[in-house]
């Protein structure tokens, strides 16, 4: 059988080797974008670190000295004062759960400080987040601590002063932040003065498309307030309807304080999107591109086995008139193909081995070469392919299958 | 002959009905692809209203400020403050015309005892007329007599004064933006998010505003950026000498800080690639654009040649006979080439249309990115912007790009077929 089949793909070289040559391309840049797609989906997919579930954020804005309405001769201290008031009324609403103040700290930000946690010679890495923060931050965006401890207990941490840590801050001395816990450190290049850690916390991720084990921070508590920070809140489960329009009405009445007034407020899934925007777009791309890499694998050989079945006829009928079922000719027919693709596989693994050798393909765990997602991705778009092979070579085949001896060797 | 060829085509076509769907739709998806592609770089690359001087305007939408002689790695990286605009880029003398343009902000705008909005406003000089051309309902623009003194004066789109004031018909009345009076100087039509530069719902000038005490880093840093049309492209390099010197003579003044551009000005293309202060990598980005558009072409060019060869076969006794009688190698491969360009050229039709269509029913899909995915506006599609010439000229030159290198093969060996296997069918 299998014999027979390698001579008949033999006769055809001529076309079979533009089906293969077809087949060879798509093959590699299937692999590269299963490949992209895949990387893309396990960063997704892995624990974020944190909860934006019914989190809102409330930008302020202050009138300036051309305003009516401003109040001249405002300090610090009373400013800080309105914020205070400001998130105290807040707070006092009966949907809100938690209300946090922060600095370049919300999740899907695009400003952020960097700072330095050292203890003895172990330096946290370069791009350690800093996220200066009150203690209900960790309450608004339910961080958790790696010993199990809740949101509560690590607010309460950050009310004593203690600050918290991501537990990879020393992942190149390949040591856990949670052997740490209690002990004393260096933060922000200070060296006159230590900081006692509160908790190692379950990794924080900057975003979904970034890895955990490459997202670093540390929080520490913000005691000032100024309008420049950032405003959070999380409103109860089940009560954030019209939550964002609700507010905007209280918002004249009740949050005009002081020279302050809320100027937007956005949900946290708004944020998200808008924020991640690109990596979206670029998904959506390559998606579009790999419909388009199937779709014509399915009329490349839709059309080609439509040609052959029809030069075959009198063969087929032949085979017909054998014996043969129409089960066994489709199956021949089907087999034709995906002998090809399966011909092809090995030189396309040996191109994607290639490729990722040279580092051009998608980034994760700190590299592009990784056996066992090379060949799973192949293995993907193998399946992916050999699917469309079986539908277009389907369509011609079953109108073979229903081929008349009798009328097709009419002429014999 | 050409009406030979041209009829013999036809015929093909309609004997192998399949095949001919196969080929179109294989061939149309392609171009269809390519287009969208083109269609979406040229909608923010060519000259379309408001933009309507991209081709000779440069931009500066960031500044870094490093210590005197320190590394480039170690600087602040941010847009820039009045002051650097104006000495820096509103001192320039080689341009028409330079503008300073706050980024896009959030507004809360209100009418006293009235309706209110939020709104993305931008804090602007009168430059910014000139340089971009709106399309004015009602009223004018504000003045270089508004901006030098600083009056409260503002113009709004369509949108915002409709939602305000229930007509575009506001020259006059009071807005509030952030609890401050403004005076409605004019009334724009919407402008679409695609023009990148000139997109806001709400244009005030920057002295009536905040954006003069908005700075910092010794006040070289703030939330402008410039915009300098030149008289000509041509222009461009004696601009960055120009802007090059005016640099220098800023840095002067500045006591331990120095500012520096990091290639900017940049032309539109530079513009649209640079990732926040980070210098753009354009080749990288033609190269990207390059390779996704060969594989595009490649795909089902083999894909069709495969299938031309095959139709090519059955011909076999057809082109045996026709070389038999004289016609030449050379005569036989125009043949097939013609014959195949019918093909691709109807398929090219159905594809650039079907990429019109696409790009009007995934409007939202295409254009929203990281940059507009916050404002309010619309990324609305004007038939200027689409319907350039360079738009046809790209779908036709991709199409017989692709006539060559599906068509190529076949035609070869057609035209170097033996006459004795050719009849013979071998």
């Amino acid at each position: 059988m299998t014999k027979k089949l390698l001579t008949q793909i033999k006769n055809e070289w001529l076309s079979n080797l533009w089906l293969a040559l077809e087949l060879l391309v798509v093959s590699v840049v299937m692999w590269y974008v299963v490949d992209y797609l895949y990387t893309r989906a396990a960063t997704y997919l892995e624990p974020r670190g944190f909860n934006i579930e019914h989190c809102y954020l409330i930008e302020l804005g202050e009138l300036t000295p051309k305003s009516p309405d401003y109040t001249p001769d405002k300090s610090r201290d009373d400013t800080h004062a309105d914020i205070a008031e400001l998130v105290e009324r807040l707070r006092r609403r009966p949907e809100v759960e938690a209300v946090s103040l922060s600095q370049n700290s919300y999740p899907y930000n695009g400003s952020n400080s960097s700072g330095e946690v050292r203890y003895d010679t172990l330096q946290s890495p370069g791009w350690t987040i800093r996220r200066m923060v009150t203690p209900d931050f960790v309450r608004v965006f339910r961080y958790q601590g790696t010993r199990g401890e809740t949101p509560e207990q690590l607010a309460e941490m950050l009310e004593r002063g203690e600050f918290l840590a991501s537990d990879n801050l020393y992942r190149k001395y390949d040591r856990k932040l949670t052997e740490f816990v209690g002990k004393r450190f260096q933060l922000f290049g200070d060296t006159t003065k230590t900081y006692q850690l509160g908790a190692s916390l379950q990794n924080v991720r900057y975003h979904d498309y970034d890895q955990a084990h490459s997202s670093f921070c540390f929080l520490a508590k913000q005691s000032f307030y100024y309008v420049g920070l950032e405003l959070c809140v999380r409103v109860r489960e089940g009560q954030d309807n019209n939550f964002i329009t609700k507010l905007k009405e209280d918002s004249e009445s009740q949050f005009r304080i002081g020279n302050l007034f809320i100027s937007e407020i956005r949900s946290f899934h708004d944020i998200r999107r808008n924020f991640q925007q690109a990596w979206t777009n670029n998904i959506r791309n390559y998606v579009m591109g790999m419909g388009f890499l199937l779709l014509n694998i399915f009329l490349g050989l839709l059309g080609t086995f439509w040609f052959r079945t029809q030069q075959r006829r009198s063969e087929i009928a032949l085979h017909k008139a054998h014996g043969a079922t129409d089960r066994a000719i489709f199956s021949r027919l089907l087999s034709e193909g995906l002998l090809l693709l399966a011909v092809v596989t090995p030189i396309a693994l040996v191109v994607d081995w290639n490729l990722a050798h040279m580092e051009l393909n998608s980034w994760r765990n700190d590299t592009t070469l990784e056996w066992d997602r090379l060949l799973f991705c192949a293995g993907i778009s193998f399946v992916l392919m050999a699917l469309m092979i079986a539908i277009g070579i389907g369509i011609p085949a079953r109108k073979a299958m229903k081929v008349q001896p009798a009328e097709a060797l009419h002429d014999e | 002959m050409i009406r030979l060829y041209f009829l013999q085509a036809f015929y093909h076509l309609r004997e192998n009905p399949i095949i001919t769907w196969v080929s179109v739709l294989g061939t149309a998806m392609a171009i269809c692809m390519i287009m969208v592609l083109v269609i979406t770089f040229q909608v923010r690359l060519v000259d379309c209203e408001p933009e309507v001087n991209r081709s000779r305007t440069l931009y500066v939408p960031y500044m870094s400020v490093k210590q005197k002689g320190g590394s480039d790695n170690e600087s602040a990286n941010s847009s820039m403050s009045v002051r650097t605009g104006r000495e820096c880029f509103r001192a320039l003398t080689t341009p028409e015309a330079v503008t300073l343009a706050s980024g896009v902000d959030k507004v809360r705008a209100s009418v006293p005892s009235g309706s209110k909005a939020t709104a993305d406003m931008v804090q602007t000089d009168e430059s910014f007329w000139t340089i971009f051309s709106f399309r004015f309902l009602s009223g004018a623009a504000f003045t270089k007599a508004d901006c030098d003194a600083g009056l409260p004066r503002a113009v709004l789109d369509a949108t915002t004064a409709r939602r305000l004031f229930g007509t575009t018909d506001a020259v006059g009345r009071t807005v509030q933006l952030n609890y401050v009076d403004y005076t409605v100087a004019g009334v724009v039509a919407d402008v679409s998010m695609l023009a990148t530069a000139a997109y806001a719902q709400i244009w005030v000038p920057y002295t009536a505003a905040g954006a003069e005490s908005m700075s910092w880093q010794n006040d070289t840093m703030g939330p402008m950026h410039a915009i300098i049309l030149a008289r000509s492209s041509a222009d461009f390099d004696a601009i960055r000498e120009e802007t090059e010197l005016l640099r220098k003579k800023y840095n002067d003044g500045l006591q331990d800080v120095e500012v520096f551009y990091r290639g900017q000005p940049d032309t539109q293309l530079a513009y649209l690639y640079r990732r926040w202060y980070a210098e753009p990598d354009v080749s990288g980005v033609m190269l990207r654009y390059a390779i996704v558009i060969i594989i595009l072409l490649l795909v089902p060019a083999i894909n069709l040649s495969g299938m031309t060869l095959s139709r090519m076969r059955r011909r076999m006794a057809e082109i045996g006979v026709r070389k038999a009688f004289g016609a030449t190698g050379g005569e036989l491969m125009r043949q097939v080439f013609f014959e195949n360009l019918v093909l691709t050229l109807l398929a090219g039709i159905v594809g650039l249309a079907l990429s019109y269509a696409a790009t009007f029913v995934l409007n939202g899909f295409l254009f929203s990115n990281s940059m507009n995915a916050s404002l309010s506006g619309e990324t609305a599609l004007t038939p200027g912007m689409l319907l350039s010439p360079w738009a046809f000229i790209a779908a036709f030159a991709f199409c017989l790009l692709m006539n060559v290198l599906s068509a190529g093969i076949p035609a070869w060996r057609a035209s170097r077929m033996n006459i004795t296997d050719a009849i013979n069918q071998r």
